[in-house]
């Protein structure tokens, strides 16, 4: 597969790789501390020693995206997890027995999509109080409705095809098929779905660190970085540019990753 | 022959699908896809079903598999109800019968390699080790005419009679003593049908093999059975040894389908016999199984229809005394 | 083929089609010749992938993207078409070249009544007003079977049976009374009863227009219930060609034989029939003699060396196979 033939994919593999090695490395190592403060040198601008300068707590701002990288993929990663288990499971379950089981899911589905997902997730939060786990929960349970529809599609598609009924021909029992014959051909919008959910959470979990109801200080998340940076926008601008490429960096990756990958499995997979 | 009891008994076989209603308060209507058929098969005995498409003939062939649930109506299996079955009994009975579908390309897991294909059946009712397994999928390979060095490769990467082979093989793999066969070689290029019938009679030579061979194609019907059911409309019209069929069609359905043989004149080969009264070219479409005509449903494209037949829907009827079998479902047949 | 008098309705010559990068071209069609009098029906039968559909695309210009004219000719009424492109091939696409999809459901619009899709070629092509071409249409769908045809105007294609849906198709072919209609595997798509009404609907427009009608299909029956003539195609090329009953009667090609043979007649109940060993043949993979000699029970080692040529075995028929069309000459000396 040639960066000719599919440039979306090889762009994407690109970025993500770049925001993975990232990642990677703040388990191991920053330039210096996040959260170490140094009134002595606030608002430095960028500089040999703090590629992208230091904001009004004196704190290293390339570290602090480093950290923040990590934030941004351990929410997407379990958002996606949990919202893509939970809507494979029902999906896969209504697509594949139809009738009312279908019916009742999927109006259930319907219900949740309607309520838009940024306030589903600012009322759990609200109930349950801040803190990144929650947030996870919330954000994972705002992306299962649209996880659980393209299971559905895709179940609902293969649920009837002939090979399925030789597995059952052979005496197969439900949990095998849906696992065994019809998930490995149902995968793919799942995957590609998998990926612009992680874009999705990367953009949902920093809007809500913005409002202040996601990741709590003083862990730095891009979200929180940007609101804090917002008050002296004009005096150091690179404190709100940095976090704000990261995102568009983030968001930009995983979804030509996602088209990516449909391009790829479009093209290969039958 | 006709000592031999049934294997498969098929008794006023009915699948009914409900038609979406425009809105909740109109009555429910239905298709009658299936709305009434019965049939035995003796063992070792390949019964062929014929019939236009939308005429039940698939349909009948799943429920007959036990992979329909019948409306109405019951499929026996050498003695035993398949629907009323308990759970071991019907995986048992699951294993006996086996379906082979048209298009080889859908039947075949396009994400399973051809050697995973065929160890399916035998992991699913949990027979043998995995070197036994091995060991089965490899006969199993030579048995239907593969090459071992297809075991490795995806069903995209065959050729249409390959993949033929590997959809009937892995039916073949948990031993059934009947087989289904929808429309085989329908969607095969002719130089590979006749590959695949040879294969067909082949097994069941070898295997003992009894069959529901359902097929539109007269042609290929005559070749393969021993007795021919006729459907038309959710229901069989004539059913006959395929010598009688062939020779003397009653149905004026059947007559009809016959002279639709299409072909050269006076060429050697297909088309004989039914052309004898000349070509019966019939008028109309076949009707919507959803709206199907009072009477007898092919009255309103009947050459011979009478006002009788538009009133009452006539019984299948025993032609002749000797036990052949032989019904007709026509007020005026011959 | 002996040169006839007068130029033929249509004359393709040396046809070449091709898919692939310029320098290392892959044909699916190669050294193609079939030439069609006015009125005459020909039959081209083959398996999937010899390139029958390729060639007809070809003659109307609607070559799938990708797929070029690599060499050789397609003459119309003397016309070349092989370079003719936009207007000069609009033109004659509808007036007098037409042709008729395998599968109604998808050739026609959806959105569009049967009435206005029969309608458009004759504004079209024609300088009848809306008034006259709606008379014209509805004339033309009584010829082609329809009851009630005032009603039949309006109704979309969805309302119809696939049946009915191909005469629309039909209607829509002859509106222009084109003098070469192309029908694609016309009937596969159509039940028994159905096709034996199709065809003969075919052969009455025949024998009342004049039209010549290239019929494609993979049967050998519905071909030689319907066409004078037959050419047998193989895996991009015309392996014979022949008159119907002669073809049925004495094939010459081992293809064409095998073909025949393989069909399960009456008197081959019983017996296995016979069949080709092997598969056609994949693009790109054809071997670089007769491409048929892998399949071939009587090949001689000389097949493997070059691609055949097409030899006459008798009048108006050739076979492309030079060792069984020696054997002929013997016999016949």
């Amino acid at each position: 597969m040639g960066a000719k033939r599919n440039p979306s994919l090889v762009a994407g593999l690109a970025i993500v790789g770049i925001l993975t090695g990232v990642f990677i490395l703040g388990f191991l190592f920053t330039p210096y501390d996040a959260n170490l403060m140094d009134l002595s040198s606030r608002f430095l601008s960028p500089s040999a020693a703090h590629p992208f300068g230091t904001d009004n707590f004196g704190r290293d701002v390339l570290s602090r995206v480093m950290i923040g990288t990590r934030t941004a993929f351990l929410v997407g990663l379990l958002t996606v997890l949990i919202g893509g288990s939970a809507g494979l499971a029902i999906g896969a379950t209504a697509g594949y027995s139809g009738g009312l089981v279908d019916e009742a899911a999927m109006r259930l589905m319907d219900a949740m999509m309607a309520f838009p997902g940024i306030l589903l997730a600012l009322v759990v939060v609200t109930v349950l109080g801040p803190g990144t786990g929650k947030l996870i929960l919330a954000l994972g349970l705002m992306f299962v409705p649209s996880f659980a529809r393209i299971a559905r599609g895709g179940f609902l598609q293969y649920r009837d095809r002939e090979f399925v009924l030789s597995a059952r021909s052979w005496g197969a029992g439900p949990v095998r098929i849906m696992a065994l014959h019809i998930l490995p051909n149902a995968a793919s919008p799942m995957i590609v779905a998998a990926s612009v959910g992680f874009a999705n959470a990367v953009i949902a979990e920093a809007s809500l660190s913005y409002l202040g109801i996601g990741v709590q200080p003083p862990d730095p998340s891009w979200g929180r970085m940007l609101s804090e940076s917002q008050a002296f926008l004009f005096k150091a601008p690179w404190c709100t540019l940095a976090p704000a490429v990261a995102i568009a960096l983030a968001v930009l990756g995983f979804n030509l990753l996602g088209d990516g990958i449909r391009a790829a499995r479009k093209g290969g997979g039958q | 022959m006709s000592e031999k009891p049934y294997l498969v008994e098929v008794r006023d076989l009915r699948k009914y699908y409900p038609i979406p209603r425009p809105h909740p308060f109109a009555g429910r209507r239905y298709v009658k896809a299936v709305d009434g058929c019965s049939f035995g098969i003796r063992e070792g005995e390949i019964f062929g079903l014929v019939g236009e498409s939308g005429c039940g003939k698939s349909t009948t062939g799943r429920m007959a598999a036990g992979l329909e649930i019948p409306t109405a109506g019951s499929v026996n299996f050498s003695g035993f109800p398949v629907a009323g079955a308990g759970r071991e009994e019907a995986r048992v009975m699951r294993r006996s019968m086996q379906i082979v579908f048209q298009d080889p390309a859908g039947a075949l897991n396009p994400r399973m390699r051809v050697g995973t294909i065929l160890e399916e059946p035998l992991r699913i009712q949990r027979i043998g080790n995995r070197d036994e397994r091995r060991e089965r999928v490899a006969e199993m390979l030579d048995l239907v005419g593969l090459d071992g060095s297809l075991l490795g490769r995806y069903p995209r990467e065959l050729s249409g009679g390959q993949r033929q082979r590997v959809v009937i093989g892995a039916a073949l793999m948990l031993d059934p003593r009947f087989l289904v066969a929808d429309e085989p070689v329908s969607a095969l290029d002719v130089s590979v049908q006749s590959q695949i019938l040879n294969l067909l009679m082949e097994l069941r030579g070898k295997l003992g093999l009894t069959m529901l061979f359902i097929s539109h194609n007269l042609d290929v019907v005559r070749y393969v059975s021993d007795r021919v059911a006729v459907m038309y409309l959710g229901r069989i019209v004539e059913t006959a040894s395929v010598g009688d069929l062939f020779d003397s069609p009653l149905h004026p359905y059947t007559r009809a389908l016959m002279s639709a043989i299409p072909g050269p004149a006076g060429a050697s080969g297909s088309s004989g016999s039914g052309r004898a009264g000349g070509r019966v070219v019939l008028r109309g479409d076949p009707p919507n199984p959803a709206e199907v005509p009072s009477g007898c449903p092919f009255h309103p494209r009947c050459p011979k229809a009478a006002d009788l037949c538009a009133v009452k829907v006539p019984e299948s009827e025993r032609v002749g005394n000797h036990g052949s079998g032989r019904f007709v479902r026509c007020f005026f047949p011959g | 083929m002996e040169t006839p008098a007068k130029e033929n309705l249509l004359e393709v010559k040396g046809l070449s089609l091709a898919f692939g990068p310029k320098d290392k071209p892959l044909f699916a069609v190669e050294n193609l010749d079939l030439s069609l009098g006015a009125g005459e029906i020909l039959g081209v039968v083959g398996e999937s992938g010899c390139g029958k559909t390729l060639s007809a695309l070809a003659v109307i210009g609607l070559l799938p993207p990708g797929c070029r004219i690599e060499a050789g000719s397609i003459r119309f009424l003397g016309q070349e078409l092989s370079g003719l492109r936009g207007d000069g091939m609009r033109g004659l696409r509808g007036r007098e070249i037409a042709m008729i999809f395998q599968e109604p459901a998808t050739a026609l619009n959806p959105v569009q009544t049967i009435g206005a899709q029969i309608v458009e070629p004759l504004l079209l092509h024609t300088a009848m007003t809306m008034k006259e071409a709606r008379a014209e249409a509805l004339s033309i769908m009584t010829k082609v079977g329809f009851a009630g045809v005032e009603r039949l105007y309006g109704v979309y294609p969805h309302q119809l049976s696939g049946g009915m849906r191909q005469r629309a198709m039909i209607a829509m072919a002859i509106a222009c009374k084109p003098r070469l209609i192309i029908a694609d595997e016309p009937t596969t798509a159509l039940d028994a009863t159905i096709q034996a009404q199709i065809l003969e609907l075919l052969v009455r427009i025949n024998r009342d227009y004049g039209m010549a009608i290239l019929l494609i299909s993979h049967d050998l029956g519905v071909v030689g219930g319907l066409c004078g003539r037959v050419a047998v195609m193989y895996a991009g090329s015309v392996v014979e060609e022949a008159s119907t009953t002669e073809l049925f009667r004495d094939p010459v090609h081992p293809y064409t034989k095998g073909l025949i043979a393989s069909r399960p007649t009456k008197e081959s109940k019983g017996r296995p029939l016979y069949s080709i060993p092997g598969a056609v043949p994949r693009l790109g993979h054809k071997p670089s003699g007769c491409p048929f000699m892998p399949r071939c029970g009587s090949a001689v080692p000389s097949c493997a060396l070059e691609r055949p040529d097409s030899l006459e075995v008798g009048p108006g028929h050739e076979a492309r196979c030079p060792p069984e069309a020696e054997k002929r000459r013997r016999v016949d000396e």
